[in-house]
């Protein structure tokens, strides 16, 4: 008599259904067509980027709750809000809200189209050294403002340290790039080695630049190396904001230039990329971004190289929606960081870019360590 | 053939063409006074010796590096014409891909789809198009693969439904479209190179016009129209397979004894190396 298997082990053989949730991310129609996996996470986004936005505005000293100020803000009690919460809501809050969304935004949009740009996952505003020329342009103006460029200074008025941030930026990526193209070709490896000498020499000269320095000049300069949207008004918004806006909103439409270019420069080309004019646009869009957040909020760092990844790892690389998803969440963490940043040392602050490190950090080596299989394909 | 002769008649120019054109890289003459055409409605075939200047001449004439002389398709200067309005005209298959992420095979292959001027060149439901492409590379069922999953071939074979994708149609507005196919089947098992080789033989035959450089001579026998050897960046024949083809142009230019054969039934050519084993130094005639 022949042996039977028993009941489990052929279940077992024919596939268990199930596996939950996860199993349908990996096998089901997300795998099979991830341009909806895509937009349901676009669309959760911008949900919890209201919720945060909310939160980020009703949390910190003064109890002005959400539902306050949902009540308020719609014209259903606006006698909710005393002129105290009003003030500290709409003059405070509100200002700083807007702007840790424009900056996390533009952090990682920028870091999103280095990576595909440069072709490589390592590649960000921070680590190229795009970060430290912006940081140099903007301590020249800090230190010297009121002596050697005054100037210039006085010409730009509050727009000189903005302005000054983007042009070292974009000078430091110019230079990268002139650095690290032959031949019309970009190498990858040249690119990381330069960007990391031009950061270093960049962190030289502004270590000078602080040496010089008197006390309120470098209270202003830690302030900036640590990163923080403390002090932030409509006066900054309006300097900085135009610029991530435009960028932000040029973006969508790098986004299938850069899926091509995923295959590389030349095969991007046949293609029908304008790959050097795209080289072009997308390395000054990048540069104007970065300038531009670093002026008004210091080194922010992490933010551009982790955002990116975990939507890749969510999403896919598809550039039609990790751009828009990288902004959202960008602007998400921003926020989050800024309000734990407020509040857990309350009533004193800590620099945000130390919340966005110790955060982001150990989360980021937790999902890599999961999807390694995927990232080293 | 006739295709060619019907589009001449009617006074369009319809090819690919190259005069005296030459690459310089350093000091060093790559490719010298390289005149050609290819035909529409022709699979023509690009051969010689390893360092030839076969992988030179394609990036010429993709438009990827510099050249003088002159190279025309369809009337286009590809020296200065538009990154799109060449990419109207033609695909080029590249020799290897590496990928900077984690696309499947499907967004890849619809990358060929989705870039500059392909929605309105291709009349279809491109989603159709895309698993259409998969299909004639037999690769049904691979779309939600991870590319970097897959072998070598598989991958070449991913990239080659991408390009059929971005000319699609071999014929556009009376243009003939071209593919460039640099060694298409350098990665692929026999049934897979018959396969490939069909479908660029088949989509000439519709109007279309294939550029193909090739190391198999009996596949460049059986599928091509007409064949370019070059030798030391020249071209050292040019014309019908039986005509270039021969014993002693390739004596000559592999620098090796080769000795073409004809097929019984059917007049059809066979290189075979095996006749040459004898001639080699320390290879005697028993251990064939």
């Amino acid at each position: 008599m022949a042996l039977r298997e028993p009941a489990s082990v052929s279940v077992y053989r024919s596939g268990l259904p199930g596996g939950g949730l996860r199993h349908y991310l990996a096998t089901g129609i997300f795998r099979d067509n991830r341009s909806y996996l895509a937009k349901l996470v676009i669309a959760g986004l911008v949900m919890l980027l209201i919720g945060v936005f909310l939160f980020s505005l009703a949390s910190g000293a003064s109890d002005a709750s959400v539902w306050r100020l949902i009540l308020a803000m719609s014209g259903i009690a606006p006698d909710q809000l005393d002129a105290l919460d009003r003030i500290v809501v709409f003059d405070i809050r509100f200002p700083r809200a807007v702007l840790g969304m424009l900056i996390g935004a533009s952090l990682a949009v920028s870091g999103a189209v280095m990576q595909g740009l440069f072709r490589n996952p390592l590649a960000d505003p921070g680590i190229v050294g795009v970060s430290a020329g912006a940081g140099l342009g903007a301590v020249s103006f800090i230190v010297l403002g009121s002596t050697t460029l005054a100037p210039i200074a006085a010409v730009l008025g509050i727009y000189a340290v903005p302005l000054a941030a983007f042009a070292g930026g974009a000078g430091t990526t110019f230079l990268l790039y002139r650095v690290s193209t032959r031949h019309g070709a970009t190498s990858v490896a040249t690119m990381l080695l330069a960007g990391i000498a031009l950061g270093a020499m960049a962190g030289a000269f502004s270590g000078v630049l602080v040496f010089w320095s008197d006390d309120n000049q470098l209270r202003d300069l830690t302030f900036w190396g640590l990163g923080s949207l403390a002090g932030a008004t409509w006066t900054k918004i309006l300097a900085a904001g135009p610029i991530i806006l435009a960028v932000l909103v040029a973006t969508p439409l790098m986004a299938r230039n850069l899926n091509a270019m995923a295959l590389g420069e030349a095969p991007a080309r046949h293609l029908g990329v304008p790959v050097q004019r795209f080289k072009n646009v997308a390395i000054i869009a990048v540069a104007a971004s970065t300038g531009a957040s670093v002026a008004v909020s210091g080194g922010i760092g992490f933010v551009g190289i982790v955002v990116p990844h975990l939507l890749r790892l969510l999403i896919g690389p598809d550039h039609r929606y990790l751009l828009p998803a990288s902004a959202l969440l960008g602007a998400i963490l921003l926020l989050l960081a800024d309000s734990i940043a407020r509040q857990i040392v309350a009533p004193a602050e800590l620099p945000i870019g130390i919340v966005t490190a110790a955060i982001g950090a150990p989360f980021f080596l937790w999902i890599l360590l999961r999807k390694r299989s995927i990232l080293e394909l | 053939m006739d295709i060619a002769a019907e589009a001449q008649h009617f006074g369009i120019v319809t090819m690919l063409e190259t005069k005296q054109l030459s690459v310089q890289l350093g000091s060093q003459a790559i490719l010298e006074n390289i005149t050609f055409t290819a035909q529409p409605g022709q699979f023509c075939a690009i051969i010689g010796p390893n360092g030839s200047g076969k992988t030179t001449l394609m990036r010429a004439l993709s438009g990827d590096i510099a050249f003088t002389g002159e190279a025309r398709l369809h009337g286009l200067n590809i020296a200065n014409a538009n990154a799109w309005e060449m990419a109207m005209l033609r695909a080029v298959l590249p020799q290897a891909s590496n990928l900077s992420f984690p696309f499947t095979v499907r967004e890849i292959v619809r990358l060929g789809l989705t870039t500059g001027v392909a929605e309105e060149t291709n009349p279809s439901d491109p989603i159709q198009i895309s698993d259409q492409a998969l299909n004639h590379v037999d690769l049904e069922g691979f779309g939600s693969r991870f590319y970097q999953e897959l072998s070598g071939g598989e991958q070449q074979r991913v990239q080659m439904a991408r390009v059929l994708c971005q000319v699609w149609q071999p014929v556009l507005q009376g243009k003939s479209r071209y593919l460039f196919l640099d060694e298409p089947i350098s990665s692929l098992d026999i049934k897979h190179q018959i396969q490939i080789m069909g479908i660029a033989r088949a989509y000439a035959a519709r109007g279309g016009a294939v550029l193909a450089i090739l190391h198999d001579l009996n596949l460049t026998a059986m599928f091509a129209d007409a064949v370019v050897l070059l030798d030391h960046g020249r071209v050292f024949a040019q014309g019908r397979p039986s005509d270039v083809l021969t014993t002693e142009n390739l004596s000559q230019v592999y620098q090796y004894p080769l000795a073409v054969n004809t097929t019984p039934k059917k007049p059809s050519i066979f290189v075979l190396p095996h006749a040459a084993t004898t001639q080699l130094p320390g290879v005697s005639e028993d251990r064939v």
